[in-house]
């Protein structure tokens, strides 16, 4: 049988163990207050969190040199997606060299997992995942994003274009 | 002012944990502290995936909730039950309760779920329409 020791009255006090407590804090706080730019706190709206170069956010379809989308309608990346985003609508091209293009590509984001598969599936260079952050908003917001949108929205600034050319592209079995 | 009741599931759960630690503080947002039952809360954070028992079990949590009901879902599962869309154990929370702000992303960054509660919380500050809200969470992409 265990009997309990009750604990005397230094113990009891707690009062070491308060200091230690509070010199923490207060060392802490100092410190804090001469080292700003050390704090680890974001002061959310007017200063914001940076994220990495290779940051996952927001679709973007490049275009060609001449300003033509560069998207051949492969279906590669619907086939791909997981999470059945992505619906192309496949059209035939006055130009008899190309094959085919996407009269309507729709990406639906509040299905869209971000995980960048249609980017890797993409023989062509033609999607790729931008820097921005995925764009939340209110109830009635579009969120279903047309040609219009993923080429040539206001922040992508006049619209990504791909490098390769097309017969660098075949030149290099690409 | 929000008093936010969290349901949360999966991998949402992480980064609405994270809301409120020291480096993310959402009381700088309107946030003025968490609902500890469901009868205080005004907002409701739906994040994760949700199963059919979940789903009634929100349809309560949002009948006990205070008159002024908002909701917030968080995370491809919840908006649209992403890539289970198929499977008829997930369910979208936009079917089973009316959804005021949308958050994509899997999972969402915390700025953006900061950027929801600190817009839906002026919906009932002041009779702001859903333009001008709109207009200060500064979003491009609206119609």
């Amino acid at each position: 049988m265990s009997i309990v020791k009750r604990p005397d009255i230094k113990s009891s006090w707690y009062v070491t163990s308060i200091v230690k407590g509070m010199a923490l804090t207060f060392r802490n706080m100092i410190y804090n207050l001469f080292h700003k730019d050390e704090m680890p706190t974001v002061n959310y709206p007017e200063e914001k969190y940076e994220y990495g170069p290779r940051f996952k956010g927001s679709h973007i379809l490049t275009v060609k040199k001449d300003g033509s989308i560069r998207c051949t309608a492969c279906m590669l990346c619907a086939t791909n997606c997981p999470a059945d985003c992505i619906s192309i609508t496949a059209a035939e091209h006055d130009n008899p060299e190309v094959e085919k293009f996407p009269i309507s590509y729709e990406i639906d984001t509040l299905r869209c997992v971000y995980c960048g598969f249609c980017e890797e599936a993409c023989p062509v260079d033609a999607v790729r995942m931008g820097p921005e952050w995925q764009q939340p908003g209110l109830n009635g917001s579009s969120f279903v994003h047309d040609i219009q949108h993923l080429t040539r929205r206001p922040n992508l600034k006049g619209g990504y274009t791909s490098i390769l050319d097309e017969e660098e592209r075949h030149n290099s079995g690409i | 002012m929000v008093y936010p009741w969290i349901e949360q599931t999966g991998c949402c759960e992480l980064v609405l944990k994270s809301l409120s630690s020291s480096v993310v503080n959402w009381e700088q947002v309107g946030v003025v502290r968490k609902a500890e039952r469901p009868e205080e809360a005004n907002l409701l954070v739906i994040g994760g995936w949700i199963n059919p028992e979940q789903a009634q079990n929100l349809k309560d949590v949002y009948d006990r909730m205070l008159k002024e009901k908002l909701v917030i879902a968080v995370g491809s599962c919840a908006l649209s039950a992403a890539a289970f869309a198929n499977d008829e154990n997930c369910v979208a929370a936009k079917d089973i309760l009316p959804v005021h702000y949308f958050v994509p992303g899997c999972p969402p960054r915390w700025d953006d779920i900061l950027k929801g509660i600190s817009a839906i919380s002026k919906i009932g500050m002041q009779n702001k329409t859903v333009r001008d809200i709109l207009n200060d969470s500064g979003n491009d992409h609206v119609f």
